[in-house]
């Protein structure tokens, strides 16, 4: 027991020389005195219980000893306490527990990780009003060291205003703050580990998992790392791999299953399997469907919007004896011309948040190729604007606040994305080169400027990195290691 | 825009003729006139919009040409359907998807 004390002094004091030498400061101890009381009172426990047993004879020194350890045993696993707190849903409640056990002392978030478990705790008892939104966004705005949790806390808020918007019936509004929920909770996944509390990566999964679930993105499911995630994301990968890519269910996803309890996740592994074909009339009226449904702006699956294609390439082709277009109308070239490029019109700006992989599709019909064109033209033009967006902000050194630089760098991004989603790996790879260079810029301006704010440049050049390695794209994929490595710290 | 396709905006079926076209657009405009409050808005297949004279006036405009109504009525037939895109469908998206992580306010 004697023995105790000195390990413990020299594995702390080991740390934080190593992180001292690796110029990465893995503690952020250095800078936030939350982070220093925090220390001191997990040193005082362990000193205080190892003493207690030291001086104490029979049970008294063990209950002292538990008395001591007790509230370093509380800080050191303040983390995963409050999520499971965040359940009860009691905002205030959890974000004063929050501030008080000082969670994350190594980023240092203490703002944002008191608002992300009380916008948790929200999201678990539902109905986020317009005050609670407000007072989420106030106290995340104080957040000096916007990391990990921070990202996370932002996209926590872009879901509740989704949600609130789709509950007023602004479904647009709605879309468009999914959209940046997801880019948001995607930069988190390339920040550094040093900026992400393990507590806020499996959230981030979770949240991520079930975004991807509720959307219809299966393959968004499937590439997630196999992480310590709860069983319900579990069980949701399980499905994708199993259901959608085989056809057996292993023990360990029934296993998963019933520690879910869940009766949607029982309905979704009691789907049945899809049937090779279907009447050309139930088609038809499965393409209409999803029209209506996406002009709703309701979450609509990969397999349904190319069966869309499919069917309003059919409907508004005049040879097809149950065309949808008049008969008066179908010897006026012109005037079929126009009704397509109508359709086709409707539907872009539809597909376009989500769009599907419309360039697998192996022949193009009358809105097809339209579609394909106009959604070409769309997403290339959005990349462009980012791209000459993102080099005036360069060139001219514009910062902005913490929460708007994590959204740019996120929907930047996400421009990019899309392109590859739509019209696959070729596509993207065609336009690398502007992007790879345009979105470095910009991770470059967010590391040099001041505020400066590593930790997001680090998630630019991580997902640069990555991109750089899959394109073949050497130098970058070596330029970008280098930056990550220089980007690493929390400081 | 879908939503301001002409026939939902007079509230009419794709197939009215051009009588019942002038009727419906000046009983509307007669109504936003009293400021009769039901004429303010409309229910589509999309969903229920606001509406004022001026979108009545372009709408009746559009749908006096021929041609600009088939497209609008050809258009709008294809937004009609009573079923769901395929609940059923494997990968059809699990509504309520964050109720499984218990996220009631998500």
């Amino acid at each position: 027991m004697y023995g105790g004390l000195p390990v413990i002094l020299f594995v702390l004091v080991g740390i934080f020389i190593q992180s001292r030498r690796k110029r990465r400061s893995a503690i952020g101890f250095a800078t936030s005195w939350r982070a220093r009381v925090w220390l001191l009172l997990v040193v005082s426990s362990a000193v205080g219980s190892l003493l207690a047993v030291a001086a104490g004879q029979g049970w008294d020194g063990w209950l002292w000893a538990i008395g001591f350890a007790t509230p370093g045993v509380l800080l050191v696993t303040a983390a995963p306490l409050l999520r499971a707190a965040a359940r009860l849903g009691r905002p205030k409640l959890v974000y004063v527990l929050a501030q008080a056990w000082m969670v994350f002392p190594r980023s240092g978030e203490t703002q944002a990780g008191a608002t992300l478990w009380a916008a948790l705790a929200i999201a678990h008892r539902g109905g986020a009003t317009a005050e609670e939104r407000a007072w989420l966004r106030s106290r995340l705005s104080r957040e000096t060291r916007p990391l990990g949790a921070f990202g996370c806390a932002c996209a926590l808020l872009r879901l509740l205003d989704a949600r609130a918007a789709r509950d007023e019936g602004r479904a647009g509004d709605a879309e468009d703050a999914t959209t940046h929920a997801r880019a948001l909770l995607g930069t988190v996944t390339y920040a550094a580990p040093n900026a992400v509390h393990s507590t806020v990566r499996r959230l981030t999964h979770e949240l991520l998992a079930l975004l991807h679930a509720s959307r219809g993105q299966w393959p968004g499911i499937a590439t997630m790392p196999d992480l310590d995630v709860p069983a319900s994301v579990v069980a949701l990968r399980a499905y994708v791999h199993e259901r959608l890519r085989e056809a057996s269910t292993s023990p360990r996803t029934m296993r998963a299953l019933r520690r879910a309890r869940s009766p949607a996740l029982d309905a979704l592994f009691a789907r049945k399997p899809p049937t090779p074909t279907i009447p050309t009339a139930e088609a038809l009226a499965r393409g209409r469907a999803t029209f209506v449904a996406m002009s709703r702006h309701e979450p609509v699956g990969i397999n349904a919007q190319m069966s869309m294609l499919w069917a309003f390439d059919v409907l508004m082709t005049p040879e097809f004896p149950d065309t949808a277009i008049p008969v008066e109308a179908r010897e006026d070239a012109e005037l079929v011309a126009a009704m397509q490029d109508d359709v086709a019109n409707a539907m872009v700006p539809l597909l376009a948040p989500n769009p599907p992989p419309i360039g697998a599709l192996r022949r193009f019909g009358p809105v097809s190729a339209r579609v394909y064109q106009k959604l070409e033209s769309l997403l290339l033009n959005e990349l462009s604007r980012m791209a000459s967006g993102v080099r005036e902000r360069a060139k001219e050194t514009w910062r902005y606040d913490a929460a708007r630089e994590w959204t740019d760098a996120s929907m930047s991004r996400i421009a990019f994305r899309r392109i590859e989603q739509t019209f696959g790996t070729a596509a993207a790879a065609q336009v690398w080169p502007e992007y790879g260079h345009v979105y470095c810029k910009l991770g470059v301006l967010f590391a040099e400027t001041r505020p400066r704010r590593r930790p997001l440049a680090h998630a630019v050049f991580e997902s640069l990195r990555q991109d750089a390695q899959r394109f073949g794209d050497e130098a970058h994929a070596a330029q970008n290691t280098r930056n990550t490595l220089v980007t690493s710290g929390v400081e | 825009m879908n939503a301001k396709n002409c026939f939902y905006v007079l509230e009419l079926a794709p197939d009215a003729s051009a009588a019942d076209i002038e009727r419906q657009g000046r009983k509307l405009l007669g109504m936003l006139e009293l400021g009769i409050e039901r004429s303010a808005r409309y229910a589509c297949p999309v969903g229920e919009f606001a509406r004022d004279a001026t979108t009545v006036r372009e709408a009746l405009a559009r749908l006096r040409d021929p041609k600009a109504r088939l497209r609008e009525a050809t258009l709008a037939r294809a937004l009609t359907g009573d079923k769901r895109p395929g609940d059923d469908d494997p990968d059809a998206p699990l509504r309520d998807g964050f109720l499984v992580g218990g996220f009631r306010g998500l």
